[in-house]
């Protein structure tokens, strides 16, 4: 990747990618990897399925690009591409609720031995549970420790219900997890 | 602080705010360590789906829109052969009337049993109204139908056929974000457009026959993206008898096999509307009649009021086409009018003739 290419602003790189510059389609998809995983996770929650919303976003910005209008702002194109594809992905595989269900992880397993695989499969499917809302105050609270008041601005919403969203997400998260373990269950009064 | 309140504590604030009661309390002890493994577990997950190399998804994504099909053939210039190639095929023999044999697709070049899936659930699509579905239904047969595209292969009338049909379904599903909309710069300035109708209207500009295998209402649309790429005044669609003919000129030159049995019903519903166009040309209603009895056959739809039972030679009773029947009666007071249609089409007019006369 060149300097030239690294410094350039993403209408630019995209301008550039649009015309068939193949240098420029590979530095303006690397420079926008980590937002169409992050918006993907956001949007479809159980990363497995994320996976193929982010491979399909990739085929689908390839295709696209030299349609975007290098006048217009890029990040918002590309989110609203990615939150489309996430939508379609979805729809093939039903509704998100079903995909997620705790029928996918099979029954509760009590043994705290249990292979890692497995534990990943259910901490996806709690990822699942929460609403995209949850999960992005999630993720930007929680996993990447942006302040609640930043966050707020960021998703033009009040602090207060930052801190309401987050509350909900860290709850059903954990309960996921936990009440997995029936004992765990039982201590926290759940069925 | 009791057990209860701590417990819902440490689900809502984590183990740091109940560490006093958690001292003595070795249940609360086991929850606190619970949440703190999974904490760590769901952060552990979401670092592992982050770092994901972005390089492998790349080379996945490229193979995928690899131009190996239509693209290609753009590309490298191989367009012209294929096009000359479904030129030569479309044109060894004239249009063939019922009984409608298997088709054999006049453009050879998408051939195998993707493409034809893909041309079912075209026809499957062009029989669906608007208002059968919701928008979320069409958005959901708008995600269907994308998914299809990989399997089109090097067909360009198909690919054509496909970014038309796609087109409609996305307008009707309400939805003007992209993939499906997009911010393009034409002759008159910037411009929300259709990006499937626009890219057919692109194929469109290469081979301009293409357009004349759409029903007229979605053809009228995928027209006037072509007019936006160009920045050609809108065309000016004559009225009366003069929207029959034009009409009339278009269908009597698409072949049978040109279309699915779905595109025909389309097509029979749009000629069938300009009846009242027609006003009082004799020799119009009569082309009109025969070309619209020619359109309903290739349906494959014997329904009324399209076809009816009447009684026929013997004193058997016969389906016959309503269009042609009416078109003989005209051709029994002016039997010149049977001139003027082509010879085949004159064969089965004529046959509707025999029948009438008394």
């Amino acid at each position: 990747m060149t300097i030239a290419l690294v410094e350039d602003d993403d209408e630019t790189l995209a301008q550039r990618a649009a015309t068939g510059e193949s240098s420029a389609v590979d530095a303006l998809l690397a420079r926008v990897w980590p937002e169409v995983r992050r918006v993907a996770l956001v949007e479809v929650g159980d990363p497995v399925l994320a996976e193929d919303a982010v491979q399909e976003a990739l085929v689908r910005l390839l295709r696209f690009t030299s349609r975007f209008d290098p006048t217009r702002a890029f990040r918002p194109w590309l989110r609203t591409l990615v939150r489309n594809t996430c939508v379609d992905v979805l729809r093939r595989q039903g509704r998100p609720g079903e995909a997620l269900s705790e029928a996918s992880t099979g029954a509760p397993h009590p043994d705290r031995g249990i292979d890692l695989r497995r534990a990943a499969r259910r901490v996806e499917v709690a990822l699942g549970a929460l609403t995209p809302r949850q999960r992005d105050v999630w993720l930007r609270c929680e996993h990447d420790g942006t302040s609640v008041a930043e966050v707020a601005e960021a998703l033009h919403i009040a602090p207060a219900t930052v801190r309401v969203l987050l509350h909900q997400a860290r709850r059903t998260l954990r309960l996921r997890l936990l009440t997995d373990d029936p004992d765990l269950a039982h201590l926290l009064g759940e069925p | 602080m009791n057990c209860q309140e701590v417990r819902r504590h440490l689900l809502e604030e984590g183990p740091a705010a109940v560490e006093a009661h958690l001292a003595g309390c070795a249940d609360c002890r086991r929850v606190a360590l619970a949440v703190a493994e999974a904490d760590d577990a769901v952060h552990r997950v979401v670092e592992q789906w982050e770092q994901q190399p972005f390089q492998a998804a790349l080379q996945r994504a490229r193979a995928a829109v690899r131009p190996t099909g239509w693209r290609m053939f753009v590309q490298t210039g191989l367009l012209g052969l294929v096009a000359a190639a479904a030129l030569v095929v479309a044109t060894a023999g004239p249009p063939r009337l019922a009984p409608k044999p298997e088709p054999t697709e006049p453009t050879a070049a998408a051939s195998g049993a993707e493409a034809e899936h893909v041309r079912q659930e075209l026809a499957r699509l062009a029989n669906i109204p608007l208002n059968a579905f919701s928008d979320s239904d069409w958005a959901a047969a708008r995600a269907e139908l994308v998914a299809l595209e990989p399997a089109i292969g090097d067909d360009v009338a198909l690919r054509f056929g496909f970014c038309a049909r796609l087109g409609q379904v996305a307008e009707n599903a309400n939805d003007p974000s992209p993939p499906f909309y997009l911010e393009v710069t034409t002759p008159g300035g910037p411009a929300l457009v259709n990006a499937y109708w626009w890219e057919a209207a692109g194929l469109a500009l290469e081979r301009p026959e293409l357009l004349s295998q759409l029903p007229t209402a979605l053809r009228e649309r995928v027209q006037a993206s072509v007019d936006q790429r160009t920045g050609s005044p809108k065309a000016v669609v004559p009225a009366g008898p003069d929207r029959v003919r034009l009409e009339l000129e278009r269908v009597e030159t698409i072949p049978w096999n040109a279309f699915s049995d779905g595109d025909w019903r389309v097509a029979r519903t749009e000629l069938a509307a300009l009846e009242p166009a027609i006003g009082d040309d004799m020799a119009l209603r009569f082309r009109f009649y025969a070309q619209l009895g020619r359109v309903a056959e290739f349906t494959n739809d014997p329904s009324p009021p399209f076809y009816r039972q009447t009684p026929g030679l013997g004193g058997k009773v016969t389906y016959v086409n309503v269009y042609w029947w009416e078109a003989a009666g005209l051709a029994l007071q002016r039997p010149e009018l049977l001139e003027s249609l082509p010879p085949e089409l004159r064969e089965r007019v004529q046959a509707s003739v025999e029948l009438r006369r008394p």
